[in-house]
């Protein structure tokens, strides 16, 4: 341990006398780097696989229930598509996805040379492949996948599990362990590596919310890795955590779940918070409205997400002073995020607005989550969730907040900062074409879904009745609309990583920060020497 | 801006399109009191946040259309406001209390178990229904009674599929209307969740545990729910249908239900003594594999393993001891998906089952299993002696309770009255939808050779007396065809008959009154 620091200290002396770019060749660049750059892409291009990964899978549930019948899978089987649906979008599209952008953005935004802890960088991302290859490999063995769902209750994940259950538990503890390490990086940098003068009042609000979400991740992780154990040695080693006839309660496990699984929801949407929070005043070339009441909006719902778990459970037999405790904290959370919205629309108010890609996508989220929200606060009301709770409304009430919310952030994000991590521009009409049929593919694919709900629809379920069958039509044709639009994507990142109009250091005229005082695209190492004090004024989102 | 324009339009219209298809878009009022609370709360918050809606996504859009830089618009320079902050933190506070308030007053009324004048236990199992009426020894499985071929069509023959598809059950439950009636929900082996839309009940089932939940329905009728929890390979497939009986109606169908249950229980004297020959207990057996066991064991005996086991070439079912055999089909397999039938199947049922596993898909061990081998295989082994033992003693109970209950239940039954054709043809279409369908099916085409035609059968275009016959008693050449004197009143039967008669185009123009079916009955 001494040696290697020492090594590295070296090393470091060394590259400071030539600022040259000391990187491997070839895959050995990639398995050993320790550059937050390049963890960051590894990052991304990982997140986006999984994403088309968990994409098909959605492509064939929604071909399942294009029409009544059981046409292409077994319900088995389809139950296996959404179980793991939902944990490849949950922990290998949207988190390792932010898990980039702190990687690439997080260093820059604060004036440090790379993140703080960059082998374990390394490790935190290398281990993921390996958590994905064994849960998706669960498909080609005679158990088949695991079929108990996302949020795999006790004793459906136990007793009467289909034998997946093993390999399922260790791919989490491999995504739980990476997610922890990945946290503990985010914030020992923000805490230690922040350039001189930068106070943490002065950080971009950006670095806020993943400080705040690295937080979360690391207070929860552990109870995800407890209640997965747990599930473990119920199933394998005759436990009883869980199973009644040995002294267990199945309603502990959505305790322990949802404990984690509650501020898990946070961990995927406060750093999309972060994102159009520096997006929306650059194109509206005005400052942030409320930084600080931001930052105390995202700490609120970070702190209130720990007491509100259970309302995820109201139909569980809560007594009914739990109901109303779980009801009213969950009511609340709409205050500090009506805030958010509230501020985004204040900062566009009287701005001077242009429209390029980032600034389209950043609208759309704000609308289409703040419609996430509206249902979010129906389901909060305890007497309706008893009707809502585990229908479709539910399914399009978190695919508004994950899919229009976390997804079109990350799109955001990345068109933003495409110019920065590549060097060039990217195709602009085609971006446009990307924006414009995802808004109406989504909206065609999750919006119906609020009706299916309503009119009683439950989720996870492989055939319906008739009278489900129009707007299932719809839904499913805006699926796959929604997911070859995601191909468009691809085309335009592969165009602007290969080529096109060359970027300049600062692309966007309103944009502010200090990742846009280093030239495009950034060079391997940046700030190896901390960035001047007037720079970081200069960057700053709320001027004095 | 054309752009933004186009797009909403093409938005718009896309749902004024769905709106207009013939489906449900909203939440339904319901028939209880609380049902139509939680609609009203359900509206109230709807119309809050399409208010806020409205107001937070109009000044955006001004922005995006006056604030454009595009128009040459400056920006201005406010970027911190303590007053507005304040403002927008605490008006949707007081928003919220006036939301908490209604919602805190159902919550209450919803949790409110108190004086309940009729309780009934609710079990979910893998997956199916168990309804248990208190201190009526009432008790009954409910499984979805769509026939299979019509949701597995990946097969080009699908029939047609009924207008209740998926929403369909052999055995409703079964509630009176304007009383409160409470519910106890379990299961005896994962979650599931017991929701019926209409009275805005959705209680989970957990196993080990027991949740409560009460309704107080004001219309008789019938509702439809689904099992609201993922319970595993079947969850989208097991239904709840409720229905709902005025109080008068409510007590003729308790005592119809005693009078099933007496002569269930004399079937089962009856069939201990009774000795089936191989092609009787094979084809029950292939009967009973078809509707209890081929979901999981699948129709070729090959399950689905390793969840649900092949039974062909199957140790269990070929070399190993027919005892055993026998008592994992009664008791179940503790720690699988394999339940105990005990309490679903009678001892018939289970030994034709039991034969038919052991002899059909080339197992052919030739071993013939009869009702009084599974009762003594049973009561071998010890655990499930006391619970036996239970049935038994039930049994004896329900016979002598039971005789006066059916004599009470004929002296009801007006036998003299007569029914119009449309009286007869509504009752008789109801009865057969419940009682017929799922091996005639709707079309009356039947599924043959097991299930022969009805649409221009013989029996039912030709000797009226063959036919009251063959309904009051069965069909003593085919078995599957069970005597239903004892499920159905003698006017349900007139009536079922009078349907069958003149449905499908069969138009015989007979009207079969229940005198008729008594004076059969007498002979």
């Amino acid at each position: 341990m001494t040696t290697d620091v020492i090594k590295e200290t070296s090393h470091d002396d060394h590259q400071n006398d030539h600022h040259g770019d000391h990187k491997m060749t070839g895959i050995k660049r990639w398995l050993y780097t320790t550059n937050h750059k390049d963890i960051g892409t590894l990052y991304l291009w990982f997140s986006f696989i999984m994403l088309l990964t968990g994409g098909a899978l959605a492509m064939v549930i929604r071909a399942e229930l294009f029409q009544p019948g059981l046409q292409i899978v077994e319900p088995d089987f389809f139950n296996q598509l959404t179980t793991v649906h939902g944990l490849i979008m949950v922990f290998g599209a949207i988190m390792p996805a932010f898990t980039g952008f702190a990687n690439w953005m997080l260093p820059m935004m604060v004036g440090a040379p790379d993140m703080a802890l960059p082998r374990m960088n390394n490790w935190s991302f290398w281990i993921l492949p390996f958590a994905f290859g064994i849960l998706l490999s669960s498909f080609f063995m005679e158990s088949g996948a695991p079929n108990f769902g996302w949020t795999f209750y006790a004793p459906l994940s136990t007793t009467y599990s289909n034998g997946s259950t093993a390999f399922f538990v260790f791919a989490v503890h491999i995504m739980g362990i990476s997610s922890i390490m990945g946290a503990i990086n985010i914030v020992v940098t923000i805490m230690n590596m922040r350039a001189p003068g930068m106070t943490y009042m002065k950080m971009p609000l950006f670095v806020w919310t993943f400080f705040i979400t690295a937080y979360l991740l690391i207070a929860v992780m552990p109870v995800l890795a407890g209640v997965v154990t747990m599930v473990l040695t119920d199933t394998y080693f005759g436990t009883s955590f869980f199973n009644a006839a040995g002294g267990g309660d199945p309603v502990m496990f959505q305790h322990i779940f949802w404990f984690f699984g509650h501020p898990e929801v946070y961990i995927m949407i406060l750093p999309a918070f972060g994102i159009v929070s520096t997006i929306i005043p650059a194109f509206s070339r005005k400052k942030l409205f409320g930084y600080s009441s931001m930052v105390y909006a995202t700490s609120s719902i970070a702190l209130l997400s720990f007491i509100v778990w259970a309302h995820h459970m109201f139909t569980t037999g809560m007594p009914l002073f739990g109901e109303l405790f779980f009801m009213y904290c969950t009511m609340l959370i709409a205050v500090p995020t009506g805030v958010k919205v509230f501020n985004w629309v204040a900062t566009m108010w009287r701005g001077s607005l242009s429209f390029e890609t980032p600034m389209l996508f950043s609208i759309a989220f704000v609308i289409l989550f703040t419609i996430g929200g509206f249902s979010g606060l129906m389901l909060a009301m305890t007497p309706v969730d008893f009707q809502y709770h585990d229908t479709y409304f539910v399914v399009a009430h978190f695919h508004y907040v994950l899919v229009t919310g976390s997804l079109f952030s990350l799109y955001a994000g990345a068109y933003y900062w495409l110019p920065k991590w590549t060097g060039n521009m990217y195709n602009d009409a085609l971006s446009k074409w990307h924006f414009w049929c995802s808004l109406i593919s989504v909206n065609l694919l999750f919006f119906p879904m609020h009706f299916l709900g309503l009119a009683g629809m439950p989720r996870r379920i492989p055939d319906y009745a008739l009278q489900f069958a129009d707007f299932n039509k719809w839904v499913s044709i805006g699926g796959f609309a929604f997911g070859l639009s995601q191909l468009i994507f691809l085309a335009v990142v592969i165009k602007c990583i290969r080529g096109g109009e060359k970027a300049p250091a600062k692309p966007w005229d309103g944009a502010a920060g200090l990742e846009w005082t280093v030239a495009s695209p950034a060079p391997y190492h940046t700030f190896s020497t901390p960035p001047p004090q007037s720079d970081i004024d200069n960057a700053d989102q709320h001027s004095h | 801006m054309g752009k933004h324009k186009l797009i909403w339009l093409i938005l718009v219209s896309l749902y004024t399109n769905i709106a207009f298809a013939e489906s449900q878009l909203n939440l339904t009022k319901g028939v209880t009191a609380v049902s139509r609370d939680v609609y009203d709360l359900h509206m109230l918050v709807l119309y809050i946040c399409t208010g806020i809606g409205v107001l937070v996504f109009g000044a955006m859009f001004w922005s995006i259309i006056f604030h454009r830089k595009s128009k040459g618009a400056k920006p201005a320079d406010f970027h911190e406001s303590t007053k507005v902050e304040v403002l927008w933190t605490a008006i949707p506070v007081v928003i919220l209390i006036a939301m908490a308030i209604p919602a805190t007053k159902t919550l209450i009324a919803m949790e409110d178990n108190n004086n309940s004048d009729v309780t009934i236990q609710i079990t979910g199992s893998q997956w199916k229904w168990h309804y248990k009426y208190f201190d009526q020894d009432i008790e009954y499985y409910s499984v979805l009674s769509t026939p299979r071929d019509q949701y597995q069509n990946h097969l080009d023959n699908t029939p047609l599929k009924g207008e209740n598809y998926l929403l369909e059950v052999d055995k409703p439950l079964v509630i009176p209307a304007n009383k409160k009636v409470r519910f106890l929900i379990t299961s005896d082996d994962v979650i599931h969740a017991w929701w019926v839309p209409a009275f805005a009940v959705k209680q989970d089932a957990n196993p080990g545990f027991i949740n409560e939940a009460w309704t107080n329905v004001d219309e008789p009728g019938i509702y439809r729910g689904q099992c609201a929890e993922l319970c595993g390979k079947d969850h989208g497939f097991m239904p709840i249908v409720v229905e709902v009986k005025s109080p008068e109606d409510y007590e003729l169908w308790l005592k119809e239900q005693h009078q099933r249950i007496a002569q269930a229980a004399d079937a089962e004297k009856a069939s201990l003594n009774a000795s089936l020959s191989k092609d009787e207990l094979m084809q029950l057996g292939e009967t009973t594999y078809t509707a209890y066991c081929s979901a999981c064991h699948q129709p070729t005996g090959q399950g689905l393993p390793p969840a649900f086991p092949a039974l062909k070439g199957s140790p269990i079912t070929t070399t190993g001891a027919i005892a055993d055999h026998i008592n994992i089909v009664f008791n179940g397999k503790a720690g699988t998906g394999m339940q105990g039938y005990g309490k679903q199947l009678s001892l018939k049922e289970i030994a034709a089952v039991v034969t038919f596993e052991r002899n059909a898909w080339g197992n052919d061990t030739g071993d013939l299993v009869q009702a009084a081998d599974v009762k003594s295989a049973v009561n071998n082994e010890s655990e499930a002696n006391d619970a036996v033992e239970a049935v038994e003693n039930k049994t004896a109970k329900e016979t002598d309770s039971v005789t006066e209950v059916a004599a009470e239940s004929t002296s009801i039954e007006d036998l003299t009255k007569e029914y119009s054709l449309d009286e007869l043809m509504t009752m008789g279409e109801q009865v057969y939808m419940k009682t017929c369908v799922a091996c005639h099916q709707p079309s009356g085409g039947g599924i043959p050779p097991a299930f022969p035609a009805l649409k221009g059968g013989v029996i039912t275009t030709g000797d009226v007396n063959a036919h009251i016959d063959i309904v009051l008693h069965g069909s003593k050449k085919n078995p599957a065809m069970a005597a239903f004197s004892g499920q159905l009143t003698k006017t349900e039967i007139a009536a079922v008959i009078t349907f069958e008669r003149n449905a499908w185009g069969n138009d015989t123009g007979d009207l079969v009154q229940p005198a008729a079916v008594d004076a059969a009955s007498a002979k």
